[in-house]
C-alpha cells in the first residue's frame, strides 16, 4: 500500500516537473519568436538585439503586436 | 519575399512602382498594400504609423529619417552595408535575424545556392594572372557616375569575375560624378551601366544613354566603345548591383568578361532557376530575357 502511494506520489511529482518545464520553454525569449507568427502568447513590448553586418545592434521587437493579424487580413 | 515573409509586409516603397517594375510582378503582393511615398527621402512618418509595422527595413541614407523614426516609436533595421561580395548572404542574414527562425532556414538556403554560384565562378577565374585581367569601369545611374570603395563590393565583385576594376581605390559615395578626362585616362576594356532607366535618380533609358555614348566623340576614344563592350546591367525585381541577385551579376559579369571559360553558362536558365527557387516565380523564357534584356514587363509596355 506505500509502495502504491509512494509511486502516486512520483508519478504526480513527474507531471508537475514536465508541465513547469514545458512552461518553461514556452515562456522563454527563445528562438521560436517570430515576427508575425502567433504561436504562443509573447508579452507586447519585449525586444530582442540584433547585430548588423558593422557590428552595430539594432534593436527589434520579439513578436508582432496583438492586432497584427487582423490588419493583415484586412490588406 | 526570399525569406518567406511576404505576407508580413504591410507597406512597400514608392519607387518599387517605377524603378524595378519586375517586383510588382513577381511579389504578387505588392501591388495591394500602401505605398510610402517619398520612401527614401523624407517619408511621412504618419502614413508609416498608421499602418503599425513592427519593424521598418530602411537605408541608412539619410541618415536623420532613421532616427525621426526611432524618435516616433518605430523599430527599425537599417540596411545592412558591406564592401566585401562574400557578406552578400551575411547581409540577408541579418534581414533573417530580424524576422525569425523560418527566414533564418530560408537564408541559409540561399547562403548555400550563393557559395555554390561563387565557388564555380571563382574556379574558372581565380588562377587568370593579373596582366591578363581585362580592366573594367563600372557605372551607376549615367556613364559618368561611379560609386567609392567605402560603398561598394562592385570592385570585389569584378575582381571575383576575373576583371581588375579601374575603381578599386576610388573614393567617394554611391553615385558620384567622375570626369570624362578620368574615364578616358583609365580607358577600360568594359563599361558595365547599372539603374539605367531610373528617372528619379537622374538615369536614362538604357537605349537612349548607349545612343548619346555612340554621338558623343569622346566616348568613341574608349577602348570599350571602339571594341562594343558597353554593357547595361540587368534589373529584375532589383538592381543588380546590389542585394541577393548580385550573385546573378557576378555570373554574368564573369561570362561576358571570359565567354571562353563560361560557354556552358546559361543565363537565361540561372534567372530562370534563381526566381523559381527563391521567390517561387516560374519565369518563361521570354520573361527571363526580357529581365536579361533591361525590358520591362510585357504586361506593362504601354500603361
Amino acid at each position: 500500500m506505500d509502495l502504491k502511494k509512494t509511486g502516486l506520489i512520483v508519478l504526480v511529482l513527474v507531471l508537475l516537473l514536465g508541465i513547469i518545464a514545458l512552461f518553461a520553454v514556452n515562456s522563454s525569449p527563445g528562438n521560436n519568436d517570430q515576427i508575425g507568427s502567433n504561436t504562443h502568447a509573447t508579452p507586447v513590448g519585449l525586444t530582442r538585439n540584433v547585430t548588423n553586418l558593422d557590428g552595430t545592434i539594432f534593436t527589434v521587437p520579439q513578436k508582432h503586436y496583438p492586432d497584427r493579424m487582423s490588419q493583415r487580413t484586412l490588406l | 519575399m526570399i525569406l518567406g515573409a511576404e505576407d508580413k509586409i504591410v507597406m512597400t516603397a514608392d519607387n518599387s512602382l517605377t524603378l524595378w517594375p519586375w517586383s510588382n510582378v513577381v511579389y504578387r503582393n505588392l501591388t495591394h498594400i500602401p505605398v510610402l511615398i517619398q520612401n527614401a527621402q523624407n517619408p511621412n512618418i504618419e502614413q508609416l504609423m498608421q499602418n503599425k509595422p513592427d519593424v521598418v527595413f530602411f537605408w541608412t541614407i539619410p541618415p536623420d529619417v532613421i532616427q525621426k523614426m526611432r524618435d516616433a516609436g518605430i523599430a527599425v533595421a537599417p540596411v545592412a552595408m558591406h564592401t566585401k561580395f562574400n557578406d552578400t548572404p551575411r547581409e540577408l542574414q541579418v534581414y533573417a535575424d530580424v524576422l525569425g527562425p523560418y527566414a533564418q532556414a530560408k537564408s541559409a538556403e540561399y547562403a548555400q545556392y550563393f557559395d555554390e554560384k561563387l565557388q564555380m565562378v571563382v574556379a574558372r577565374t581565380g588562377s587568370i594572372p593579373q596582366e591578363q585581367r581585362p580592366t573594367v569601369y563600372f557605372a551607376v545611374r549615367k556613364p559618368l557616375s561611379t560609386t567609392g570603395k567605402e560603398e561598394s563590393d562592385i570592385s570585389d565583385m569584378i575582381s571575383l569575375a576575373g576583371g581588375r576594376s579601374v575603381t578599386a581605390d576610388l573614393s567617394g559615395p554611391w553615385g558620384f560624378d567622375i570626369s570624362m578626362e578620368q574615364l578616358l585616362q583609365w580607358n577600360p576594356n568594359y563599361i558595365i551601366i547599372d539603374h539605367c532607366g531610373a528617372s528619379n535618380l537622374g538615369s536614362k533609358p538604357a537605349d537612349q544613354t548607349l545612343a548619346e555614348m555612340a554621338n558623343d566623340t569622346r566616348f568613341n576614344q574608349l577602348k570599350a566603345m571602339k571594341n562594343q563592350q558597353v554593357y547595361i546591367s540587368p534589373t529584375g525585381v532589383f538592381f543588380w548591383d546590389a542585394g541577393s541577385q548580385q550573385i546573378l551579376q557576378l555570373m554574368w559579369l564573369a561570362k561576358i568578361l571570359h565567354p571562353d571559360k563560361f560557354e556552358d553558362l546559361d543565363m537565361q536558365k540561372e534567372v530562370k532557376e534563381f526566381y523559381s527557387k527563391f521567390y517561387h516565380y516560374n519565369l518563361t523564357d521570354d520573361e527571363a530575357d526580357r529581365i536579361l534584356k533591361l525590358l520591362p514587363p510585357a504586361q506593362t509596355v504601354g500603361k
